[in-house]
C-alpha cells in the first residue's frame, strides 16, 4: 500500500466498523454519530504517511478509543452510576449459596465459522447488559482500563464499579450458558 | 461478606470476578483458595469467567481489525 491511503474515502470505508464499535461501548447513538464524526475529522486533519493499511486502521480506531473515554468524561453526569438492582443472582444461586444448575465446562468452537458465529452470540449477549454494566465491563475489558481509571473517568467508587462489573460477568455468563452452550452440548 | 474459610459458592464468585479487576486482600485470597480446594462447582466458574474474557478480547480483534 502506498502512503497516501489517509484520504477520505478510506476512511469512509471504515465508518460502519467504528459506529459498531461506538454503539457498542456508549449504548447512545447519538453520541455513538458525534463521536465517530469527530473520529473521522481528527483523522482527516491530520493525515500522516502509513506503510501499511492496517497500520492506519489502528491509529484511526486508537483516536476513537480516545474519543470514547473523553465523551463518557464529559457525559458522566447524565448517566446513572446503578443499574435498577436485578435478582439476577436469586436465580442462579439456592438460598443457601450453591448453583441451582451444576456448572459445565465451556468448550468452544474450533471451525472458524462456528468461532464467528459464538463471537456473533457473544456481541448480541454483551448488547443486552443494562446500559451501566455493558459501558463498564467493556471499558474493563475491550479497552483495558485499569479500574481505578474507570473509576476516575466515571466519578464512582471501586465498591459500585466493583458489583456493576460483577452483574455484567454473571449475566453474560448466563447469557452465553443459554444462548450457545445449552444448545451447542445437547 | 463473612470472610470464613467457608464460602459459599455466591460468595465465592464475587471473589472470582474481583479478581479480574483487582488484588484481593490475603483473607479474601485466602477463603477463596480454600474454597476452590473444596468445591467442585467453582473451578469450573473461574474457567468460565476467564473464558468470557479471552472471547471478548477475540471479539475486539475481529471487529477492530
Amino acid at each position: 500500500m502506498g502512503a497516501d491511503t489517509t484520504d477520505a474515502e478510506d476512511l469512509g470505508a471504515m465508518r460502519p466498523a467504528l459506529l459498531r464499535i461506538a454503539r457498542l461501548h456508549l449504548r447512545n447513538d447519538a453520541w455513538a454519530e458525534d463521536v465517530v464524526s469527530d473520529t473521522l475529522l481528527a483523522a482527516l486533519e491530520k493525515p500522516a504517511a502509513f506503510e501499511a493499511r492496517s497500520k492506519h486502521r489502528t491509529w484511526v480506531v486508537g483516536i476513537l478509543k480516545h474519543k470514547i473515554i473523553d465523551c463518557f468524561r464529559a457525559r458522566r453526569r447524565e448517566q446513572p452510576l446503578l443499574d435498577a438492582s436485578d435478582d439476577l443472582e436469586d436465580d442462579i444461586f439456592k438460598p443457601d449459596g450453591h448453583y441451582r444448575d451444576w456448572p459445565t465446562d465451556w468448550v468452544t468452537p474450533e471451525t472458524q465459522l462456528s468461532r464467528n458465529q459464538f463471537l456473533e452470540v457473544l456481541e448480541v449477549c454483551v448488547q443486552q447488559l443494562p446500559a451501566a454494566q455493558g459501558r463498564l465491563f467493556l471499558m474493563r475489558e475491550w479497552l483495558e482500563m485499569p479500574t481505578n481509571e474507570i473509576c476516575n473517568e466515571l466519578a464512582i467508587t471501586a465498591t459500585n464499579a466493583g458489583v456493576l462489573l460483577h452483574r455484567a460477568r454473571m449475566r453474560l455468563r448466563e447469557c452465553l450458558s443459554i444462548r450457545w452452550f445449552q444448545t451447542s452440548s445437547s | 461478606m463473612r470472610y470464613s474459610p467457608f464460602l459459599s459458592c455466591r460468595e465465592a464468585s464475587r471473589l472470582i470476578t474481583a479478581r479480574l479487576d483487582r488484588a484481593l486482600g490475603p483473607i479474601e485470597r485466602l477463603g477463596l483458595r480454600l474454597h476452590l480446594r473444596i468445591c467442585d462447582a467453582c473451578p469450573i466458574v473461574v474457567r468460565q469467567f476467564d473464558l468470557i474474557r479471552r472471547s471478548v478480547r477475540e471479539l475486539r480483534d475481529v471487529v477492530e481489525d
